[in-house]
């Protein structure tokens, strides 16, 4: 067979996969998209629309099945149930360890699309409160960028994929290119009229920044709010690389998807000092085989993309490809979350809110922004929302028989909770590293993940907690319920860190372009490059850098120099 | 108004049928279809079953839990998604059922008068109320999943009946009035003003 160069190798076709394939075909080069698992057809595989009543299980967890081979992912968010199971990796195929005691959730999606299928679409831009954040603390290594460096790329990413939400002007939480923002309900505005009043901290409560559209964007249809984004969106209403960027790359001509295409490892020319491909076995038949390209994006995700690195050895990288700086792999972020409070805000009997908006409210950080805490570094956000208590209730209420049905039928209480999410410190001591001993369905070698929260991070979910429940009270809210979750890392599915960004080769592994220090050709935009985790959902800047990343990639090619 | 919003929406070109007509045939299939023969509930047990969710959620201007087949809902949760022990333990529970109802009234609840069988059944729902005040631990979502029969035997027997209900067409559409598709969000708004 002859050998086939593409000009640029996509490894991976979730968020940023599909944005490196857009920009990179739209700049015409020819690019080939190696996706681990299988294609989604949205006419058959999307299931939003689909009714309870038609499920066995009425959307219930199909129990048997998920404890058998899919005993990691279910513990996602509700995301992974009888509906969207289908969109999460079957756990005995894709095995990994962990310290005894130290438990990783580990949350994957394998599928053309990935994890942008049943991503949250929280979206939010990073600011300098974060990117000076370890050079300002004297932790891990400091950004080789500045927010003036991607604002330029929040733009332009933003206007694409179709960003809803309310300016606001905050320093600490850079607005963006929004369409117009979904409603706050009743109970929201209850509580976002009384935070500015009780505390002085500056903090406040918009309306969540999310990548569903309001309106018609981009030849995509305005929301139709049945609210259950992560079984997939027949209208194209959120952003996901299926909904969005790889129908753009596609339209290009200049693109080619491979599905069931399971990356080994890249092969690295020691004569060019360059990747020329990548190993792949087939998904399907296990054959191996081999795909080159003369750059190559790896958007694997996090975890995914060091454990290919780690894998691609060679005599002059013996501990993993582009890791002459033993960070590869190390650094391990994911948001502390779950610390926060609920309750129950008295009045509104008569009002509520009509439609399933797929979104909630956010509070931005205050911490650490205007004054200095003594407790703990960094901060955290809140999302939350408000909700009139449904037929449910009924469950835990006392009663039966018509008294009991026909007050079911009405709305309850309006509840209304708060969850935080907090930023993760860089640990070193926080990493994963290849277990030859396991191999998962492709004969792949496996991965060893060392990882737990510190102390830090442990205070701030006790901080979250306790604030929760003090904003819950000023806004005159009943049965206050505080809680801390005790989550392990991985599950708020924000896993980041493994190839950090930096400024000298000797302590990162990425530079300012997310281009290899150590392999010019070879560019990492997604979660991996992380230098530091900020407390804002991370999709929106891993688009963002991608964007930058693919059109820095693609000048310098023009330039000879990859 | 919402219902010139659907059409709206429908008219920007986009492509949505009410349902994702060819998604997921594997998972229909699997559902209680019409005939549905039950697994592991007997003939009375079926019977006391069918009674106690009506008592529970009785015809009104709706049907009930009986006209919506919530028997067969916990037929099919009992045979392919409890455990083995919930399984014992609810069947147990039921078989307590009519323990209850010969020492109070001399024969098994299905035979009883209605005041009778309401009468039994408010006193097991007013224990179990009492019991789900004590405060419980929180809990992340795909804890409570695996909760759904941990509760006593009322508890479950009442959530089942509620899920079965809610979740059902009739329970969806005839009584709570949803739709699918609202087409349109507004945070807050007179009760009443948004029927489609």
């Amino acid at each position: 067979m002859p050998k086939v160069e593409y000009d640029a190798l996509v490894i991976g076709s979730g968020i940023t996969g599909g944005w490196a394939a857009k920009e990179l075909t739209e700049k015409g080069l020819k690019v080939l998209i190696l996706e681990a698992g299988r294609p989604i057809v949205p006419e058959r595989d999307y299931v939003e629309h689909v009714p309870a009543w038609e499920l066995k299980f009425r959307g219930w967890d199909r129990r048997e099945e998920r404890e058998r081979i899919q005993p990691i992912q279910r513990e996602c968010y509700y995301a992974c149930d009888e509906y969207s199971s289908q969109f999460f990796v079957n756990d005995l195929e894709n095995p990994f360890t962990t310290d005894e005691g130290k438990p990783f959730a580990w949350i994957r999606g394998r599928q053309v699309g990935g994890k942008s299928i049943i991503w949250g679409r929280q979206s939010y831009r990073w600011s300098d409160l974060d990117f000076e954040a370890n050079l300002r603390d004297g932790i891990a290594v400091d950004w080789p960028i500045r927010y003036q460096d991607i604002a330029p790329w929040y733009d332009y990413v933003e206007e694409f994929a179709g960003i809803s939400g309310q300016a606001e002007g905050l320093p600490q939480l850079p607005d963006g290119k929004f369409l117009p923002p979904m409603e706050m309900n009743c109970a929201e505005r209850v509580v976002k009229e009384a935070i500015p009043k009780h505390f002085d901290d500056g903090r406040m409560m918009t309306i969540g920044r999310a990548a569903v559209l309001t309106q018609v964007h981009k030849g995509r249809a305005a929301c139709h709010y049945c609210g259950v984004c992560h079984r997939g969106c027949i209208t194209r209403s959120y952003f996901s690389s299926l909904n969005s960027t790889l129908p753009a790359a596609e339209k290009t001509g200049n693109l080619t998807l491979r599905p069931y295409s399971v990356v080994h490892s890249l092969i690295f020319d020691s004569s060019t000092r360059r990747v020329t491909g990548a190993r792949v076995i087939d998904g399907q038949t296990h054959q191996a085989m081999e795909f080159h390209g003369k750059i190559v994006f790896v958007c694997a995700s996090a975890l995914e993309s060091a454990r290919i690195l780690l894998n691609s050895t060679s005599p002059e990288f013996p501990n993993g490809l582009a890791n002459s700086s033993g960070q590869v792999g190390r650094n391990i972020m994911d948001h502390a979350m779950g610390g926060g409070a609920e309750g129950l805000i008295p009045g509104m009997e008569d009002e509520v809110d009509f439609g399933n908006r797929p979104n909630g409210i956010y509070v931005p950080r205050f911490r650490n922004v205007k004054s200095k805490q003594s407790g703990f570094l960094r901060g955290y956000g809140y999302q939350g929302s408000g909700s009139r208590e449904g037929w449910a209730r009924g469950i835990s209420s006392p009663g039966l028989g018509v008294d009991f049905k026909n007050a079911l039928r009405g709305p309850g209480a309006w509840h209304f909770s708060f969850y935080g999410f907090g930023e993760c410190l860089p640990n070193p001591e926080n990493y994963l590293e290849i277990n030859p001993a396991q191999k998962d369905a492709w004969g792949i070698p496996t991965v060893k993940i060392h990882c737990a929260f510190g102390d830090n991070e442990k205070a701030l979910l006790t901080d979250m907690s306790i604030q929760a429940a003090e904003m819950l009270a000023a806004a005159g809210a009943r049965e206050i319920r505080p809680f801390v979750e005790n989550n392990p890392p991985g599950l708020a599915i924000h896993e980041m860190g493994t190839a950090r960004m930096g400024r000298d080769p000797k302590t990162s592994v990425l530079n300012a372009y997310n281009q290899a220090h150590d392999v010019k050709n070879l560019f990492m935009p997604d979660g991996a490059c992380m230098t530091s985790s900020s407390c804002v959902n991370p999709s929106l800047t891993y688009m963002a850098l991608t964007a930058r990343a693919a059109d820095y990639a693609v000048s310098q090619m023009k330039k000879g120099e990859l | 108004m919402h219902r010139r919003e659907l059409f709206r929406v429908l008219a920007a070109g986009a492509v949505m049928p009410a349902l994702n007509s060819s998604a997921m045939a594997m998972l229909r299939e699997a559902q209680a279809a019409p005939g549905y023969a039950l697994r592991t509930l007997d003939a009375h047990q079926n019977a006391t079953v069918i009674m106690m969710t009506d008592v529970i959620i009785p015809q009104t201007d709706t049907p009930g839990a009986k006209g919506a087949k919530v028997n067969e809902f916990i037929d099919v949760i009992l045979t392919d998604w409890a455990t083995d022990a919930e399984r014992k333990r609810f069947l147990e529970g039921l078989a307590n059922v009519d323990e209850q109802s010969t020492a109070l009234y001399g024969k098994p609840l299905v035979d009883c008068t209605p005041a009778q069988q309401e009468s039994l059944l408010r006193a097991m729902d007013e224990e179990w109320v009492r019991e789900e005040y004590i405060p419980k631990p929180h809990t992340t979502g795909y804890q409570k999943r695996d909760q759904q029969l941990s509760d006593s035997f009322f508890g479950d027997f009442k959530r089942l009946t509620l899920v079965g209900y809610y979740t059902s067409e009739i329970g969806f559409t005839q009584e709570l009035k949803k739709v699918i598709i609202p087409g349109s969000y507004h945070g807050c708004t007179h009760i009443g003003d948004n029927k489609l």
